[in-house]
């Protein structure tokens, strides 16, 4: 709904990305013969498609081959595919190649075509575009990475076309160990899946959770593990996965033998505590005028979101390795590695204990099932121990609030948190009422027909709710916050009008924002047989309830959570009494949600309560019918009928019951 | 006036005023306002001199009830201040207040007890008499039970103060429309507050809204679509008009556009539609719907306080439809529903449910137990007497014992069980040849019309006019026929049709005549107006339009002939196709002479001479001759004497002068024949006995030697 503003979040993402020059990318790209270790595979091109029409291409070969028996990690791989429809010619016509020059080599072994049994190269060197991968500035973030784009000529419905490559080198922060997967299935399926790994003789290789038999072959220096999988079945496609959860298969391999590893890999990098005189100066500064040390936290916490502007420069060493803390201080920008190293840097000097803690933005959740390695991670945030407590606090955040106490909370689920003798991924338990809440309370004033109804809305924003509202407050300003609300309402009264100025209230030191509007309302309610029927509706929790496109499904879907929703509703007549409503409360409680409604009628009038807390992020396939209908159910919950006597005047009074009794004589011909 | 403008006009009238909120833009003098003013002023003074039918027809006629929506606000808004404290009694101009619409009685009841407070007692009396006026006056009006007893009022915002005073809380109202969607009227399902007893009251506006146009009769608006148009128009606004449009679709067996009308009435709050739905789930004419969706209809209509869904409810529970069978909560509903009506009446809805087939088929066992059980109660009512007559009319032990049970109801004044007996009487008389009979049920059914009910009225008409237990008194016949049309008595509306007919004749005669004789007609006292004939139109349209065969074929010819319409060959051929569609003969004949003549059709003669053989194989003789006339002439089909002999001769058989008269002509012209005088003579003679003065001319000019046309 228009009123909940996504949470910005800005992660960073630690990315094997240096940056290079054009002439650097282009000398970093031969075209060679396959490398010798590399073993070609053999396929036959005559068979026939034995496809499902639906597909546009055929997929006859997948071969990848990973080389870390080298101190350089290598990686070939071909692919051999062939458009059956029109469709499909434009999945083939561009091939691309993406690697980062600084410290990768591309070479390109064969790019060719087959038609009616002839096959000629299409590879011409001199029409391979080098392109920078520049989207990434759109996150903030220089990224070197570039792509070797091919554009083939001519591409026929039924040409098969094979191409190979090999990507030699890999990021010397990553160190000596090396790690990486295959993808085993894809969106369709694959005639001739070929993997191959070579190692060096007895370095442990950690294949993680991968169910799938190798076949291993040992030389006196190397162990060679190969797959062969004959087609792979076809990932199914189904809407709203969980961002932890993908329907792809991929086997990963990893040199790190568990996270003590890992961990002992990182320590190295955040070790850099320098500190500059004016960074010196500042923390003496908040030494000098704050008193307690919460207000401390708080104060650094504050400048390192908001003063140091969220960029990153990753290049070289730092994708994974921060900039000094006097730098980043001294330049006031940097990403999620030089904030926690500089914030980590001054709370230090506040003689607290703080650490980094490698975190992934989206698949926390499933950190624990990961083969151990630094690519399991793609931000970092800062674990902060303080009094007797843990804090996880996250320097790419802005806008936040609240001091320790109120902080908006992100829950990552799982970390590494980088210090001594780790070695093992750390739970991350969200603090009690750390769950956001929205609180929204309209009053309805029925004017009994001689004028339009006035509503009063208040809507408290709590949490990350508060944080995320300041962001768009901060970018979009008050006039569409303003707008928003009105377009939420005048979907259910389209004659509604803003009666006042919004009035918006933060409070930093509960993290709470409130904000008040007013409107009057027109032709709402309905009249009927003396009576005015007013109906109302609870959309904003209705918005929480969505059940997925596919309702027969493998796999489990996202629905949406983090946020406690306290709804009410109270209706009050200038003139009357209700004459009827449902005063029948209800609780749901599920393992997906908590719903109760209450409603309370006092003499100025009637309220309406619903109270909803979700209670998980996703929900399993086999659960799907049990939660539609758990969802449906609440959405019977969501709407209140109240009818008033309609106002004609003044009722029949006590001296009117001579006639009263006349016309109660007529009528009944008595 | 142009009548396309007042076709629109009148139909903008009917929405506002059945909104509630009348506005009245043509009837406007200021010689009726000042007539209705004189009319209070003298009823103020002497009551007993002024009528209630003179203030109200007085009323109607001035521009009172003019934008009484608006006026309405104005008096709530000053109650709105009073009550603020804004004003006080003093500062408030009541006779202002009243006097903006004094039908209202709103107005008066506060400007009563306003009076009051300021200790003008005999101000506050005068408020309170007049609202007794009112309310005295609208109760007389009828008897609110019926359709054709409705209570008389101007705007439905009245019904609800009315109602109000009478101590009744409305369930839910409805429009119901009438006489194939001519006529409409409000019920309100109303709930005494005190009792909780409830019963439907039927309301009527439409002398207003024709007073409104400027009419006096009934039948001022020309088209069955007012109804279909107020109810299409109005749905989206109030849940009476969507029920009504519902039932117009479900009439028209459009079931599923008709469930999506009571739909939206539900989402204004209506119970009835809920009752209509679930109703229409147990004929099976809602196959989309799931039977929890139509047991929650049933609930909600239940719910909501209509005691004929408890009716509905306790039958489900007896049949285990929907539902699994519990006697125990059938009773419990039955209970319920008891207490809402009068001692019986739940279990006469109950037999009528299974009656109709509500309940399921194979239930009339049931019905009759259901029947009785009503009956024990002192609940009968006599619309499923009759039906129940019609099913054991040769049993004649169940046949007297239900019209001894009619006769007990007749004799405690049902309209209806008076009416039927009445019939039955007649019946009997014809058969016993007793006399005596014949009285009792003149007797009855005048009792059966003095109370309204429509088919006594035109009973008694009859009986009038013929002389049947009574005095031949044609009149007096007239007047009951005219009553019965104003409850749209479609027989009755045709024969007050021909008289108004036969007045504008006379009266265009009587114009021509005095004009011919340079005489200015103005100056006399004719019977009939230039409007006469405008009413004949109307009166006989609206018989057409509920399907009288004769009132189809007469409006076609008004049409033809322009009798209170302008001419229109293309609507009198609509009408003709309709009546042909229902086996009229004199249909056939006059739509194949459209045919013939290519007016309002396009000229078909094969289609023609099929109609008139067909008119003639049916025994039409008139078309029997006509196809003798066309194939004598060679015109129109190939001339065939023979075959014009032939059909001629087969009128002529049948006593028809015009044949009998053309086969003289055939005769004496040697027309395919010999020339023969005496036969000439023969079928002039006979055609001339039957009144046709030409041939008897030929008579005597062919018996007279000395007349040149001899030959």
């Amino acid at each position: 709904m228009l009123r909940t503003i996504t949470s910005l979040v800005f992660l960073c993402i630690i990315c094997c990305s240096a940056f290079a020059s054009q002439q650097d990318a282009i000398k970093s790209v031969s075209y060679q013969k396959a490398p010798e270790w590399v073993k070609q595979s053999k396929i036959d091109l005559n068979t026939n498609a034995d496809k499902a029409p639906e597909i546009s291409v055929r997929y006859l070969l997948s071969d990848q081959q990973y080389n870390i028996a080298t101190k350089n990690k290598s990686f070939y791989y071909q692919v051999i595919m062939q458009p059956i429809n029109e469709n499909g010619l434009q999945h083939v016509a561009e091939v691309n190649f993406s690697f980062n020059p600084k410290f990768e080599k591309l070479s390109i072994h064969h790019i060719q075509i087959t038609r009616d049994g002839k096959t000629t190269s299409r590879l011409i060197p001199e029409q391979i575009k080098i392109l920078n991968e520049d989207a990434s500035l759109k996150d903030k973030q220089v990224n070197g990475r570039v792509t070797a784009l091919a554009i083939l000529d001519d591409i026929r419905v039924d040409d098969i076309i094979s191409y190979a490559y090999s990507i030699d080198g890999s990021n010397p922060v990553l160190g000596d160990k090396h790690f990486g997967r295959f993808a085993t299935s894809w969106g369709v399926s694959i005639e001739e899946l070929h993997l191959r790994l070579l190692s060096k003789k007895k370095s442990k290789i950690n294949f993680g959770e991968s169910q799938l038999a190798f076949s291993k072959k040992s030389t006196s220096s190397i162990d060679e593990y190969t797959w062969q999988i004959e087609n792979t079945i076809a990932a199914v496609q189904e809407d709203r996965l969980p961002s932890w959860f993908t329907p792809f298969g991929f086997i990963e391999f990893s040199e790190y033998e568990n996270w003590k590893q890992v961990n002992l890999w990182a320590i190295d990098l955040y070790q850099d505590r320098t500190i500059s005189p004016e960074l010196n100066q500042k923390i003496t500064l908040w030494n000098n005028e704050l008193g307690s040390t919460d207000e401390k936290i708080a104060a650094a916490l504050q400048f390192v979101q908001d003063e140091i502007r969220y960029f990153g420069i990753e290049m070289g060493q730092n994708t994974h390795r921060p900039f000094s803390p006097d730098t980043v201080f001294s330049r006031r920008y940097g990403d999620c590695k030089d904030k926690t190293t500089l914030l980590i840097t001054i709370l230090e000097k506040f003689g607290v204990k703080a650490y980094p803690a490698l975190v992934s933005s989206f698949a926390g959740k499933v950190l624990d099932q990961q083969t151990p390695s630094p690519g399991a991670f793609d931000h970092v945030i800062v674990k902060l121990e303080y009094d007797s407590k843990d804090y996880w606090l996250d320097g790419t955040m802005s806008h936040q609030r609240g001091g320790l106490k109120n902080i908006g909370f992100i829950d990552y689920e799982q970390a590494l948190v980088i210090k001594d003798s780790q070695s093992k991924l750390t739970k991350i338990i969200p603090p009690e009422n750390s769950a956001s809440t929205i609180e929204t309370n309209e009053v309805y004033h029925i004017d009994e027909g001689r004028g339009p109804t006035l509503l009063t809305v208040e809507t408290t924003y709590k949490g990350l709710r508060a944080d995320s509202l300041r962001v768009s407050l901060a970018s979009n300003g008050q006039k569409v916050l303003a707008e928003n609300f009105l377009n939420f309402y005048s979907q259910t009264f389209p004659k509604i009008q803003s009666k006042s100025e919004f009035k918006i209230n933060d409070d930093t030191n509960a993290n709470e924002i409130k904000i008040i509007s007013d409107y009057t309302i027109e032709d709402w309610t309905v009249s009927k047989a003396g009576k005015k029927i007013v109906s109302l509706y609870v959309p904003e929790i209705r918005d929480y309830l969505q059940s997925p496109t596919t309702l027969v499904r493998q796999y489990p879907f996202y629905v949406p959570h983090n946020v406690n929703l306290v709804y009410q509703q109270t209706i009050r007549s200038s003139q009357s009494k209700p004459l009827s409503y449902d005063d029948t409360g209800s609780k749901q409680t599920n393992r997906y949600f908590n719903y109760s409604k209450e409603i309370k009628s006092k003499e100025d009038g009637v309220t309406i309560s619903h109270r909803f807390e979700p209670k998980t992020s996703y929900v399993e396939a086999s659960q799907t019918a049990d939660y539609v209908e758990q969802i449906n159910l609440l959405k019977n919950q969501l709407g209140f009928v109240i009818i008033y006597p309609e106002n004609s005047g003044q009722p029949i009074k006590q001296q009117d019951t001579k006639l009263r009794n006349l016309a109660k004589r007529l009528l009944n011909k008595g | 006036m142009n009548r396309r403008f007042l076709n629109i006009a009148w139909l903008m009238c009917g929405l506002l005023i059945l909104s509630g909120c009348a506005t009245k833009k043509l009837a406007n003098t200021n010689t009726s306002d000042a007539a209705f003013w004189k009319n209070i002023e003298q009823h103020k003074t002497t009551p007993s001199r002024v009528s209630y039918r003179t203030l109200w027809n007085a009323y109607l006629k001035s521009t009172q009830p003019e934008d009484s929506g608006t006026k309405h606000t104005q008096y709530l808004e000053v109650i709105a201040k009073l009550e603020s404290g804004e004003k006080t009694c003093s500062d408030i101009d009541w006779d202002y207040i009243v006097r903006l619409n004094y039908w209202s009685i709103k107005p008066h009841l506060s400007a009563a007890s306003c009076k009051i407070e300021l200790g003008d007692m005999a101000g506050a009396q005068y408020h309170q008499d007049f609202v007794a006026t009112i309310i005295q006056g609208v109760f007389s009006s009828g008897r609110g039970e019926h359709y054709y007893d409705a209570y008389e009022v101007a705007s439905w915002g009245d019904v609800e103060d009315i109602l109000e005073l009478a101590g009744m809380k409305s369930i839910d109202n409805t429009l119901e429309l009438r006489a194939a969607n001519q006529a409409v009227y409000y019920v309100v399902i109303a709930e005494d507050i005190e009792t909780g007893k409830q019963q439907n009251i039927y309301f009527d506006n439409i002398r207003f809204m024709n007073a409104a146009m400027g009419y006096q009769g009934r039948f001022a608006h020309k088209g069955e679509a007012l109804g279909v148009s107020i109810a299409t128009t109005l749905a989206n606004d109030n849940s009476h008009s969507a029920i009504a449009l519902g039932d117009i679709l479900r009439a028209n067996n459009e079931h599923t556009k008709a469930s999506e009308a009571y739909l939206k009435a539900t989402l204004m709050g209506s119970s009835v539609a809920y009752f209509r739905l679930a109703s229409m789930c147990l004929l099976n004419q809602t196959p989309s719907l799931s039977d929890e969706t139509c047991l929650e209809y049933a609930a909600n209509a239940m719910e909501e306080g209509l005691g004929e869904a408890y009716v509905l409810m306790s039958g489900l529970y007896q049949e285990g439809i929907w539902v699994d069978k519990d006697p125990k909560v059938s009773k419990d509903f039955l209970e319920i529903a008891n207490k809402k009506y009068k001692p019986g009446h739940a279990s006469m809805l109950l037999a009528e449910f299974y009656n109709s087939g509500v309940l399921g088929d194979n239930n009339k066992y049931k019905s009759k137990k259901w029947f009785s059980n009503a009956e024990a109660h002192g609940a009968i009512s006599p619309q499923y007497i009759e039906q129940l007559l019609t099913a054991v009319e040769n049993k004649t032990d169940e046949a007297s014992k239900a019209i001894n049970k009619l006769k007990e109801l007749a004799a405690s004044g049902d309209a209806f069980a008076q009416a039927i007996t009445g019939t039955w009487l007649l019946v009997k008389s014809e058969q016993e040849s007793e006399g005596s009979l014949v009285e009792e049920a003149f007797e009855l059914i005048t009792k059966s019309a003095t109370q309204g009910l429509p088919r006594a009225q035109f009973m008694l008409g009859t009986m009038n006019q013929y002389g049947i237990g009574t005095k031949e008194d044609a009149i007096n016949g007239l007047e009951w026929f005219k009553k019965a049309a104003r409850s749209w008595h479609r027989s009755a509306q045709y024969y007050v049709a021909r008289d108004l007919k036969k007045s504008a004749d006379s009266y265009q005669q009587s114009i021509s005549t005095l004009k011919s004789l340079k005489i200015n007609y103005r100056t006399f006292n004719l019977v009939g107006s230039e409007e006469t004939a405008e009413r004949a139109f109307n009166t006989m349209r609206a018989s057409a339009i509920q399907g009288h065969n004769k009132a189809i074929v007469e409006i076609g010819n008004y049409y033809r002939d322009g009798v209170g319409t302008a001419v229109s060959h293309k609507n009198a051929a609509f009408w003709y196709k309709v009546g042909v569609e229902r086996g009229s003969l004199v249909a056939m004949g006059n739509y194949a002479n459209l045919l013939r003549k290519g007016q309002g059709v396009e000229q078909n003669l094969s289609e023609a001479v099929a109609l008139l053989r067909k008119a003639a194989a049916k025994g039409s003789l008139w078309a029997t001759n006509e196809l003798g006339r066309m194939y004598q002439s060679g015109e129109e089909v190939p001339k065939n004497l023979i075959s014009a002999r032939e059909f001629f001769l087969k009128a002529a058989d049948k006593n028809y002068q015009w044949s009998q008269y053309n086969l003289g002509q055939i005769y004496e012209k040697g027309d395919g024949v010999e020339v023969d005088k005496n036969q000439a003579i023969e079928w002039y003679k006979k055609a001339s006995e039957q009144g046709h003065s030409e041939a008897s001319q030929r008579i005597a000019a062919l018996s007279d030697p000395t007349d040149q046309n001899q030959k």
